[in-house]
């Protein structure tokens, strides 16, 4: 059935089938146009590629003519002499072309080996041209250099100032300056002829002769007489020619009885008898000094005319500030302490937080019966006194009873006593409201374990005595901070000397708060403050030349006359003619990196002497505050102000060297120019050396050519002379051997007159720097002056198997506080602390282990500055065979330097060393930069 | 549904298309060739061959070889504008409907030998005509023989003397005879003027620059080639066996550098000294001695042995290899010598080529395989050589005996590609195309010549042409005899009598 219907279907619509497909068709148009494109491609496409096929085979139909070729047909046929001659025809023809081509080969090698020669030749032309090219370039950058430093020779020798000249006044000079209304009215201004002291006439000191002055029928105090006679010979002010002095110094004091026979009338009629005293006494300098505690005020209610009071007891009345001069006692020995008894820094905080020995008025019923002796001024004061009696008391009182609460505090130890046996003095010369220092034997001792020592001051009207003066130099001697009550009181050498840095300053009235107060002090504060007392009392207060030293620093100061020059080391050159026997000129180093080096400058000196007059005024405060003290002056400080950047461009350009003339740069432009904050300047090497020629020899050479280098210094510690067959190498520098007095370790750090740069590189005679590393190092030390700047680190390390103190150590570690002086940079300045300040028994040290003069000097810089040493770079090419690291006498080497920390540690009272983490790269060490851009420095 | 009918419509349709698409290109590939390749192929199999001849070095041998890839260039695109000139686009075929005539400019001023003999030979010729109008080719009176700017001969100005020519017209139907161009060092085809649509007779053509069926390639003549009636081939004999005492000569200059000294200087290899003889020597130009190489002296002294005269006529063949230039003297010399030349000149339009079959008179090497030339020259038959050697003379003597020949050939050639050409057989068979007159008869068997050549039978009956010079007085007299004996004759079919009438 439905088949049926099928095939019905099928059957009957042939017609139908028909209509159904072009209805289909016309359905599907896009269909329809689908299968004509296709039939049109399938059309097309072989009928293009047959009409482009045929159109490329037309050339090669067109091809005309062929030459002739050898045909190989007829071979077969050919006779066999025939074929053989063709053959050795043919073989001839080989064996010509072969001969030939022979001759071809030959002939191309030969051309070759031409082009060679030619090549080689080109090459070596290019590298001479180069060479030549740098050459030139160099000398052109050195006449730039050249041109300008001569402009700025011609420009500093109208600024230049050398060491103060000595201009010496003339009698005539003498202007009569009117005498004030009375003697108590004297200031600087009025009572003292500046015109005796010139800006630059040294400050020249006249000393009465003891002979000369006769004020008193008792003799002078033997030791006061002889000390200051003593020192005075060795002061540089001191002048023997009383025409040219600008002050006048008379010793009237103490005397052997300290006054107690004195009249006042009598020492002012024979004042006024003095050869010089010229009526009014005018730049005369009395100096009472007092060794005991007895010594009284013999000046007080006195008329002076213009003449200036030293001496250590001052009535309130009686002291002209900024005129007389609060001293301290003489204490100590004449001219030294010994160091090894300096008070240990730490621990900051001793047993005692307080200590106080003293008695009030032991003698007070005696001393109001005992006014006979005095003259009549004495009475005087002492009348007006006691007036004030009741008053004192009651402050007396407080302070008592506030201390006696502190006593009874659990919490802290005190040391405080109101009970003893007094110092033996001479009540009379002791005021009343005046503590006495207590003769018990135990006082230093406690002194010692105390960390502030209080001191109380006297009643209002006395400014300055005997006994707070000795008070003062004990506590200060023995490492306790002061502590003074009573704000009235001047402290010696208040002038300039800011006792806050050293001592606890407060009223009387803050007797109560002192316990809170002292408790608020910090540790690193109460070192600080002790590090300032141990630094005062060394430097002003020790001996009593530190003392006579200081009272003319003083006048000084006051007339702004620069300080007396530190001397340089006078270098006496191993060859009588001044430059090595034999000499050969080194050869040009093979550069060790691509940078471009600089031609080396004309030698010139680092310009010195610029601030004289600056120091004692600008800088006058850290002067006399800081170490070395204000009684010398350098050439030379690394401490000196540094200008704007903007300056060097805006009139203040002299010298200053800017990177591409201040456009800033890297590789070439950054090797040319210095740049920096400070002006250009020049280096000066010193190599110690004891008998290693050859290798000193190597290292001399290799300094040929490295640029900003001003002089090599060889400092020639064997005491034989140097063998007459050694060949020196002549660089482009001048090499002065210095001949030393002894085999010392010390002799490295002379400032001798020789170098006249501030920058020193310490070198020893067998390491090898390269000179970008110098290079480098001397730019680090020049933003890092006042640190010693150099390649090997070393540390200290606390001894942690003993915990007992400090040992060297050269291991490698992320932690540095030294650097090797083998190779290193280092101001001219320290080299005269070293030499000249720093205490002997370091040197005498060094000298005794032959070792150690390294460590000492970064002490020393470190004491200096507080500031740790500077690593430069990663020691690329720095070895040292010297240093024993690997060595089997490494032991005893060691344990010296261990000792010797530990004695320096003593020496200075703490370890000065600081730690530092880092270490100095070049800017663009390791930073990756574009090929064609440069580096600082390739390898640094 | 109806998706699946449209799909499997175009199916089909597709499929259908592939199929007769495919069945078509099986047809029209031919098989047969790729046979006949096989064939060649196994009959060389065992051989090697030194040369592939691939497309790519056949056409390397159209060129020049000394011509730098640049110079080629830039001969090209200096002939550019009228590369494309043939017989139908640059040549006004109006003008020589009828009769092929040729106008001479009248000449002003001195012109060289060479070239006052070719103007010579065309005013002499049946083609000259004086008057313009009727001229179909024109021949300036400009002497561009010699374009060498070196040469004293060297007409300065031409380009703009030929412009100011009358009948100019952009070079139309001009024609433009030059034996040298270029200088040294290049030795390039510029002419140093534009010759615009004008056809260029030249020597020493390069298949480059020649434009096939327009240009003609000109044999090198020497100033003291004949103007006329130039002397017979030197063959006497055809003696058998055909070898001569030398089977291949050279004697010539060679540069030692510079364009075209490669092959010369290669020569001494092929020289054994008994019969391959090639002397070349060195001295050429002032400084030879400055730059001359080690063989030099060597071959000087054995330059001098032998005569060249000698060796020409005393060799089989003769190396004509190419100088500066690509064409020589030499190419003629051995012609007349009957020395079958041996042309090593790569890129050269042989002389005449259009029309002379060279392949029968030379053999051409390729100068890239110079060292193979003697073995092709021994491989060649006697007979081919006695061949080679008489068409050297028919050659010679039809065409290039005198300037005349030489410039008739020339103005033939045109002739033939505007009306009733004559065949390449007419050509190449003695006695050569310039005896034959088409307008004569169209066939070949139509001439005598011929006919043995093709194997035909001569026509049986011949015509005879009595000249008679003096009046017929009586029946005894001889022209009578003569008529009766040649009437006897069963071969005559004609009788002519040429009377010449007296006016006396």
């Amino acid at each position: 059935m439905d088949y049926q219907h099928r095939k019905g279907y099928n059957g009957g619509a042939a017609q139908p089938a028909r209509a159904t497909f072009l209805r289909w068709l016309q359905r599907n148009g896009i269909l329809m146009q689908l299968i004509m494109l296709l039939i049109v491609v399938m059309v097309f496409i072989p009928l293009v590629t047959h009409y482009y096929l045929s159109n490329a085979e037309l050339p090669a139909t067109s091809r005309r003519s062929q030459p002739q070729q050898l045909s190989l047909e007829n071979l077969q046929a050919m006779k066999p002499q025939e074929l053989k001659a063709r053959l050795e025809e043919l073989y001839r023809i080989r064996s010509s072309v072969q001969q030939e081509l022979l001759g071809l080969e030959a002939r191309r090698k030969d051309m070759q080996n031409q082009i060679d020669e030619y090549s080689a030749l080109i090459a070596q032309r290019q590298r001479e041209n180069k060479e030549s090219q740098s050459t030139l370039d160099k000398v052109n950058f050195e006449i730039v250099q050249k041109r300008k430093s001569y402009e700025e020779v011609i420009q500093r020798s109208m600024l230049h100032i050398g060491a103060p000249k000595q201009i010496l006044p003339q009698l005539d000079d003498n202007v009569d300056v009117e005498p004030p209304q009375a003697s108590a009215q004297c200031r600087q201004h009025n009572c003292f002829d500046y015109s005796r002291c010139s800006l630059t006439s040294h400050f020249p000191v006249y000393i009465y002769a003891s002979e000369d002055v006769t004020l008193s029928k008792q003799p002078l105090d033997a030791f006061v007489r002889t000390s200051v006679a003593n020192v005075m010979t060795t002061n540089p002010h001191v002048t023997f020619d009383p025409n040219i002095a600008c002050v006048y110094l008379v010793l009237i004091g103490d005397t052997a009885d300290h006054w107690q026979s004195a009249s006042s009338l009598e020492l002012e009629t024979s004042l006024r008898k003095l050869p010089l005293w010229k009526g009014d006494g005018r730049n005369h300098v009395l100096l009472n000094l007092a060794r005991n505690v007895s010594a009284t005020n013999v000046l007080y209610g006195m008329n002076t005319d213009r003449a200036i009071l030293v001496q250590s007891n001052f009535d309130a009345a009686q002291f002209r500030p900024g005129f007389d001069i609060v001293a301290p006692m003489l204490l100590g020995k004449e001219a030294s302490f010994d160091w090894k008894e300096t008070p240990p820094l730490v621990p900051a905080k001793r047993k005692y937080l307080l200590s106080f020995q003293g008695i009030l008025s032991p003698y007070a019923s005696k001393q109001s019966n005992h006014g006979h002796a005095n003259v009549e001024n004495v009475m005087m004061s002492r009348r007006l006194k006691d007036s004030n009696r009741t008053q004192v008391n009651s402050v007396s009182d407080f302070i008592q009873e506030e201390l006696h609460k502190l006593k009874s505090l659990q919490v802290d130890n005190f040391y405080i006593e109101f009970k003893c046996p007094p110092l033996n003095a001479d009540p009379a010369s002791v005021d009343l409201s005046e503590w006495w220092i207590c003769r018990t034997k135990d006082r230093l001792a406690i002194l010692k374990q105390s960390t502030y020592a209080l001191i109380i001051g006297p009643d209002e009207h006395i400014v300055s005595s005997t006994m707070l003066q000795m008070r003062l130099y004990e506590a200060l001697k023995h490492g306790a901070i002061p502590v003074i009550l009573g704000e009235h009181v001047e402290l010696p050498f208040g002038e300039f000397i800011q006792w806050r840095k050293a001592a606890i300053i407060l009223p009387k009235a803050r007797a109560s708060e002192l316990y809170f107060y002292l408790k608020t002090i910090q540790d690193n504060d109460i070192v600080k403050l002790r590090g300032q007392g141990w630094f005062v009392w060394t430097t002003y207060l020790s001996s009593a030349k530190a003392v006579l030293d200081t009272i003319l620093a003083t006048l000084r100061t006051r007339l702004n006359i620069p300080a007396s020059i530190m001397p340089a080391e006078q270098s006496v050159n191993l060859f009588p003619g001044g430059a090595p026997l034999k000499q050969k000129r080194a050869q040009g180093m093979m550069p060790e990196s691509d940078d471009f080096f600089p031609p080396p400058e004309i030698p010139f000196p680092s310009p010195k002497f610029l601030r004289n007059f600056t120091y004692s005024t600008i800088d006058r405060d850290v002067n006399w505050n800081t170490a070395p003290g204000p009684f010398k002056l350098f050439p030379n400080t690394p401490f000196d102000p540094v200008l704007p950047s903007d300056a060097k461009f805006i009139g203040s350009g002299l010298g200053f060297r800017p990177i591409g003339k201040g456009s800033g740069g890297t590789g070439k432009e950054f090797q040319e120019a210095l740049g920096g904050n400070i002006p250009g300047e020049q280096f000066t090497i010193i190599i110690l050396t004891y008998e290693r020629d050859a290798l000193l020899m190597t290292s001399l050479e290799r300094l040929m050519g490295l640029p900003y280098l001003n002089k090599v210094i060889v400092v020639w510690n064997s005491p034989k002379p140097a063998a007459a067959d050694i060949i020196w190498p002549e660089i482009h520098v001048p090499i002065k051997v210095v001949r030393t007095k002894k085999n010392s370790l010390n002799n490295r750090f002379l400032p001798y007159d020789e170098i006249e740069t501030e920058a020193i590189l310490s070198l020893d005679d067998d390491a090898h720097l390269r000179h970008d590393e110098i290079l480098f190092g001397f730019r680090v030390w020049r933003e890092n002056r006042d640190q010693i700047v150099g390649f090997p680190g070393r540390y200290h390390a606390w001894d942690v198997n003993l915990n007992n103190g400090f040992l060297y150590n050269s291991n490698y570690s992320c932690e540095l506080s030294m650097v090797l002086t083998g190779a290193a940079f280092i101001h001219k300045y320290y080299a005269y602390l070293y030499s000249y300040v720093m205490p002997q028994v370091i040197r005498d040290k060094v000298d005794e282990y032959m070792n150690c003069e390294d460590i000492a000097m970064n002490f020393l810089v470190s004491h200096i500055t507080r500031k740790p040493p500077v690593k430069v770079t990663s020691r690329w090419t720095f070895r040292c065979p010297s240093c024993p690291e690997a060595l089997s006498q490494d032991d005893s080497h060691f344990k010296e330097r261990h000792r010797c920390i530990q004695f320096f540690n003593q020496v200075y009272g703490y370890i000065p060393l600081l730690y530092t983490q880092f270490r100095v790269d070049s800017v663009l060490f390791k930073t990756r930069v574009p090929h064609d851009k440069q580096k600082c420095f390739k390898f640094v | 549904m109806q998706a699946r009918t449209r799909y499997s419509v175009v199916l089909v349709s597709s499929v259908v298309l592939f199929l007769v698409y495919r069945q078509w290109l099986q047809g029209s590939v031919p098989g047969h060739g790729q046979n006949l390749n096989e064939n060649i192929k196994l009959q060389y199999d065992h051989l090697h061959t030194y040369v592939t001849w691939t497309e790519r070095d056949s056409s390397e041998y159209e060129y020049d070889l000394h011509a730098s890839p640049k110079q080629r260039r830039q001969s090209r695109t200096n002939l550019y504008k009228n590369r494309k000139c043939r017989m139908d686009t640059c040549f006004d075929q109006a003008k020589c409907s009828d009769t092929f005539k040729v106008y001479v400019y009248p000449v002003h001023g001195k012109i060289s030998e060479s070239y006052s003999k070719i103007l010579t030979s065309i005013r002499n010729s049946r083609y000259f005509t004086s008057n313009p109008d009727e001229a179909c080719v024109f021949v300036p009176s400009i002497d561009t023989l010699d374009r060498d700017i070196l040469s004293h001969e060297y007409v300065t100005d031409a380009q703009s003397k030929l412009t100011k020519l009358p009948y100019w017209n952009g070079g139309r139907n001009h024609l433009i005879f030059n034996l040298y161009s270029g200088t040294w060092p290049e030795y390039s085809e510029d002419l140093g003027f534009d010759i615009e649509q004008a056809i260029l007779a030249k020597a020493s053509f390069t298949k480059q620059s020649f434009r096939p069926g327009f240009d003609i390639s000109l044999p090198l003549f020497g100033k003291s080639h004949p103007q006329k009636g130039g002397p017979r081939g030197d063959l006497q004999t055809n003696n058998f066996p055909v070898i001569r005492k030398f089977l291949l000569a050279f004697k010539g200059k060679r540069y030692l550098s510079g364009i075209g000294s490669d092959t010369r200087n290669a020569l001494y290899h092929l020289h054994n000294g008994y019969d391959i003889i090639l002397l070349t020597t060195c001295r050429h130009g002032k400084d030879w001695q400055k730059i001359k190489d080690v063989r030099c002296d060597r071959d000087n002294a054995e330059y001098e042995k032998h005569d060249y005269q000698i060796l020409l006529h005393n060799s089989t063949f003769c190396l004509v290899p190419r100088g500066r230039r690509l064409g020589s003297f030499r190419f003629l010399e051995s012609l007349q010598a009957a020395c079958i030349p041996v042309i090593l000149s790569n890129g050269w339009e042989l002389p005449f080529s259009e029309v002379i079959d060279w392949k029968k008179t030379s053999i051409e090497g390729d100068e890239r395989l110079l060292l193979q030339i003697p073995s092709i020259l021994r491989s060649v038959s006697d007979e081919q050589i006695l061949s080679l050697r008489q068409q050297t003379q028919f050659v010679w003597d039809a065409y290039f005996s005198s300037v005349e020949k030489i410039v008739t050939t020339t103005l033939q050639i045109i002739q033939d590609r505007l009306q009733n050409p004559r065949s390449a057989f007419m050509w190449n068979h003695p006695p050569g195309a310039l005896a034959v007159f088409t307008d004569f008869a169209g066939s070949h068997s139509a001439f005598p010549f011929y006919t043995s050549v093709l194997g035909e039978e001569a026509c049986e009956k011949f015509t005879a042409v009595i000249s008679v010079s003096s009046p017929i007085l009586s029946q005894s007299a001889p022209v009578m005899k003569l008529i009766k004996s040649v009437s006897k004759s069963a071969y005559a079919a004609q009788y002519m009598y040429v009377l010449y009438a007296y006016t006396a």
